[in-house]
């Protein structure tokens, strides 16, 4: 079975969520797989994909791939397909994935699954899990008779495994012609808050009424900034009016659904319990014991967390800097 | 025989004649004026209002004549009743006047009869003229908070006050004039008379005339002012209490959405005829205003300013509704006016009202509940426009896919219960199950409610009533959707609730959370769920007073008592909770200064508990700082939102007394069982 793999980059850098994708389509194909690199500048970057299970490498190294844009993008995507004549094709599911993944879907009269957590092989079909209904429940999808199986994948669910054993892939460039976009991406601005915003993050700190004041964020911030997190907070203190509005979980502010949440001296009132209790690792450092927090937590400290989340902080630094 | 003011020639033309087309143009005029505002209340919407007449006719004798609510504020309800009882008494004697002016020698009431009015009129015009001289002298120097001091109520005084002088002084002339007339039976005009004694004839004929006329036209100008003016509700005020809501408070309109064409109201035309005619109604007295917690807490919604701008909104269509209605125009042709929602009455206004009812019971007319109207823009907002507060989304998808505004897992619902001897109604199946106990979402899902529900448990086990709950097939009983306006989600949950209940064949309820209290009680019987149900502080009230919970354990306390609006103001029970309180020894009871039909909201109601508040200062901390004033070291409350609430404020403003629910310090006081 022949997969081939679309790899994200953005700014020279390949997205974890790729390599995930990667990783995966090895392990279901049993041996290396294909895989197609847009971009400007990203040939040396080919390299590298190796490790994470690619054989043969489609690059596609122009000028005009320098910023994301669908038409350059999914042709390279496409151009990649009809050198490659692939069974099934992956593309991580994140903002660029799912605009990449219906394009193609379309062009080729198929449908996609989107959004998977897990997939497996039945003969030569793509059997895979998807979340409904906000979590509650978890659909069973194919593709149907199509001869063509396209997935995107969720970030962060898939292991991304590197072999350095495994050998250099094949590398070949991709001929697209002449790109004619009907729009065409001029420049990406940055938002100028540098602050991240907590619905969208994938890990997030948070304080509440255990911090006593505002003029102790600078603990929380230190662990927030050490984990490149998002700042939350209860509604209690902005409430108190120690912090904007802006960063309130729970269930009258964002509710949020993030990889790690860190909750510091929040006693999980359950008008917080239900802006984040669908996390998917919580943390609980709270000085009383018997906090409702801990019954939702995956990990509790409990203690004073002026000791404990600086050393936290700490130790999170040091783990990255190895 | 007195030489009438009508029997002169004016501008050339006999007196009578010139009277008499005055009168006639009054009277059209006013016909005019009535019958538009009348026209435009039979294009409203229908409302029935026309069931148990006796019961209405009472009410109106009740509220529209003897004016018990007016007399809450004694001051001004004494002046009231002074000038309304003139204004009845002095009906008659205008009539009269009238058609004397029109055909002399008519005498309305001769012989004792006459006497006895004419002390009547003379007595009730003087308590007329103090009336003023009391609303005068508040508006000048005790000017109250909740009053406006427009110079419509200038106007309408300087009218009342003239009318009245103008009348006594020209009865006094009259008399002056001929003494023989005199029957000692008007003392004021009597007075006036003695004191005008002496004055040439000539001088009192012809003071008697000019105050004649000034009277005259002060009536015909004064009825024709009124249709124009807040004062409106001299004509409006009998019929809209005679139209007023009968069925209980807690209960909204149930629409029929298979068959409603548009979702609540957002134009003048969607209104119903009584809410028009609260607009008219409405005198500005402002009482609701200075009791309204959004009002109290710098919020937009002001309730006397709410109705005002319905009715001006009501004026402003008043043209296209007519032209409409007569076939000359298109009905929704709304060119040049203000939209109702957006435009008279803000969005923000319509998403601040807790719904507590206070402003509905502080109205001396009955104008309907403002919270009735604005639920009704509410499903417009909601089922319409799907425009609203962004954080109710989060507690619309919890009711709807985990039947809690929380939206925690359905199928945890029971779990409080678990180490608990309790079975469900599926469990007890063929077992005599006396009363159904419905735990609610909070009672189900929040940590210090479940501990309420928990005393509940205990406290019937020890009483030996047996109960059962439903367990995970209870779901949220639907009072936030329905009062943040979403009547589908509402309705959804209804039926699914009544189907199960019924199912069991429920007969008996009990509830300790005063929303689901009001719901099941009040607003399940339209979905064919009719059930007694009781709240929890009814039952437990009643099995302490039938010696089946003893009261041993002393809790000494000092406490004082929160009442939820849904249980005490829109459903009345405010003694159960405090013969608990009285019941435990060592509790020492002392009631709070807004307390009872006054009890101040927690701010959770309406569905505000899942609402940010971020107008104004915070209700619950002004609730809780009151409480905290009383100097009590605990509160009680029996509603899980209440407690949240003031436990919230508590903390946000340092305070230190403690909110108990009243079920746990029954459960303390009933102490440990003894093994037996």
């Amino acid at each position: 079975m022949k997969f081939l793999v679309f790899i994200e980059q953005r700014d020279g850098k390949i997205r974890k969520a790729s390599l995930e994708a990667l990783s995966l389509a090895r392990r279901l194909a049993g041996g290396p797989v294909a895989a197609v690199l847009p971009g400007r500048g990203v040939t040396p970057l080919a390299k590298g994909l190796g490790a994470y299970g690619a054989g043969v490498v489609y690059v596609a190294d122009r000028e005009e791939l320098a910023l994301y844009g669908n038409k350059g993008y999914v042709g390279a995507l496409d151009a990649a397909a009809k050198k490659e004549n692939p069974d099934a094709v992956l593309i991580a599911a994140t903002a660029m994935g799912k605009d990449v993944a219906p394009r193609f879907a379309a062009r080729h009269d198929v449908s996609a699954l989107a959004d998977v957590m897990d997939v497996r092989l039945e003969g030569d079909r793509l059997v895979a899990w998807r979340p409904v209904y906000s979590g509650k429940a978890r659909a069973e999808v194919d593709c149907g008779s199509a001869k063509l199986q396209i997935a995107t994948t969720r970030p962060n669910v898939f292991p991304a495994e590197a072999d350095a054993s495994a050998a250099e892939p094949r590398v070949e460039t991709l001929d697209l012609g002449e790109i004619q976009p009907r729009a065409r991406v001029v420049k990406i601005e940055v938002s100028e808050s540098k602050e991240l915003d907590v619905a969208e993050a994938d890990v997030i700190v948070s304080g509440g009424r255990g911090i006593k004041g505002p003029e102790n964020w600078p603990v929380i911030r230190d662990l927030q900034e050490a984990l490149g997190a998002a700042l939350g907070a209860s509604r209690a203190v902005v409430d108190a009016g120690w912090i904007d509005h802006q960063h309130q979980v729970g269930q009258t502010g964002k509710v949020v659904s993030p990889t790690l949440y860190v909750a510091c001296g929040i006693s999980g009132a359950i008008q917080h319990l239900a802006g984040m209790g669908t996390s998917k690792v919580i943390v609980a450092i709270n000085k009383d014991a018997d906090a409702p927090i801990f019954k939702v937590a995956t990990y509790g400290i409990a203690g004073d967390l002026f000791a404990i989340v600086p050393e936290v902080a700490k130790a999170v630094r040091a783990a990255k800097a190895e | 025989m007195p030489k009438l003011p009508t029997d002169r020639v004016l501008f050339g033309l006999p007196g009578r004649l010139v009277f008499g087309l005055l009168v006639l143009l009054a009277v059209v005029a006013f016909i005019y004026s009535a019958s538009r505002r009348i026209r435009v209340l039979l294009a409203g919407a229908p409302e029935p209002r026309f069931d148990r007449i006796g019961t209405r006719v009472l009410k109106t004798l009740e509220y529209g004549f003897v004016q018990t609510r007016m007399f809450r504020d004694f001051y001004a309800g004494v002046f009231h009743i002074f000038i309304f009882s003139g204004f009845v008494v002095l009906l008659v004697r205008t009539i009269a006047l009238v058609v004397e002016g029109l055909r002399p020698g008519f005498v309305l009431l001769p012989g004792t009869a006459g006497n006895l009015y004419a002390l009547a009129k003379d007595v009730f015009e003087v308590l007329v003229l103090v009336g003023v001289a009391m609303a005068v002298y508040r508006r000048l120097f005790a000017r109250p908070a909740r009053l406006d001091l427009t110079v419509d109520a200038w106007v309408v005084l300087f009218l009342i006050a003239l009318l009245i002088s103008a009348d006594l002084v020209a009865e006094g002339a009259r008399l002056a004039l001929h003494p023989e007339l005199a029957t000692g039976w008007a003392p004021a005009a009597g007075a006036i008379a003695r004191a005008l004694a002496g004055s040439s004839p000539r001088a009192l004929q012809g003071l008697y005339e000019w105050s004649w006329w000034i009277h005259l036209v002060d009536v015909l100008f004064f009825a024709n002012y009124l249709p124009y003016s807040k004062h409106f509700h001299i004509f409006a005020a009998i019929p809209n209490i005679f139209f007023m809501k009968l069925e209980p408070a807690g209960r909204l309109a149930t629409p029929d959405l298979e068959k409603v064409e548009h979702f609540g109201a957002s134009k003048v035309e969607q209104l119903t005829w009584k809410s028009m005619l609260d607009g008219y109604t409405c005198t500005e007295c402002g009482r609701c205003r200075v009791v309204c917690p959004t009002a109290l807490t710098g919020k937009p919604l002001d309730p006397r300013l709410f109705i005002a701008s319905v009715r001006d909104a009501v004026y402003e269509a008043t043209p296209s509704i007519l032209a409409a209605s007569s076939g000359r125009g298109n009905r929704s042709d709304g060119g040049g006016r203000r939209d109702l929602i957006g435009g008279w009455i803000s969005e923000e206004t319509i998403w601040a009202c807790t719904t507590c009812g206070f402003c509905t019971t502080a109205c001396p007319v009955f104008i309907i509940p403002a919270v009735d109207k604005i639920v009704e823009m509410r499903r417009y907002l909601v089922l319409d426009k799907a425009e609203f507060p962004k954080e109710m989304q989060t507690a619309f998808r919890g009711m709807e896919t985990n039947g809690n505004p929380w939206g925690i897992a359905a199928a945890t619902r029971a779990d409080w219960a678990k180490d608990l001897p309790v079975l469900t109604m599926a469990e007890a199946a063929g077992k005599d199950v006396e009363v159904l106990f419905w735990v609610g979402c909070a009672g189900s899902y929040e940590d210090r409610a479940k501990k309420v529900s928990r005393a509940l448990v205990e406290l019937l086990d020890r009483a030996g009533v047996s109960f059962a709950i439903l367990g995970t097939e209870e779901t949220c009983n639907g009072d936030s959707a329905r009062r943040m306006g979403n009547e589908y989600l509402f309705q959804m949950l209804a039926q699914q609730n009544v189907e199960t209940m019924n199912g069991y064949g429920v007969k008996r309820i009990v509830t300790n959370c005063p929303h689901c209290f009001n719901v099941i009680g009040n607003e399940y019987p339209a979905f064919g769920g009719n059930y007694e149900v009781l709240h929890g502080t009814e039952l437990v009230a009643k099995l302490i007073a039938e010696g089946r919970l003893p009261m041993s354990e002393r809790i000494e306390e000092s406490i004082t008592f929160h009442d939820p609006c849904y249980l005490g103001r829109y459903n009345g029970v405010y003694d159960a909770p405090r013969r608990i309180l009285e019941a435990i020894p060592g509790l020492r009871f002392q009631e709070l200064p807004r307390s009872r039909e006054r009890g101040l909201c927690c701010g959770a109601g309406g569905g505000r508990m899942w609402m940010e508040e971020k107008l104004g200062t915070r209700i619950n901390q002004t609730r809780m700082k009151e409480i905290a004033d009383a100097g009590t070291g605990a509160v009680g409350v029996s509603c899980p939102f209440c407690m949240v609430m003031l436990g919230n404020a508590r903390e946000e403003i340092g305070a230190s007394v403690q909110p108990f629910d009243v079920l746990e310090l029954a459960r303390r006081a009933m102490g440990t069982p003894t093994a037996s």
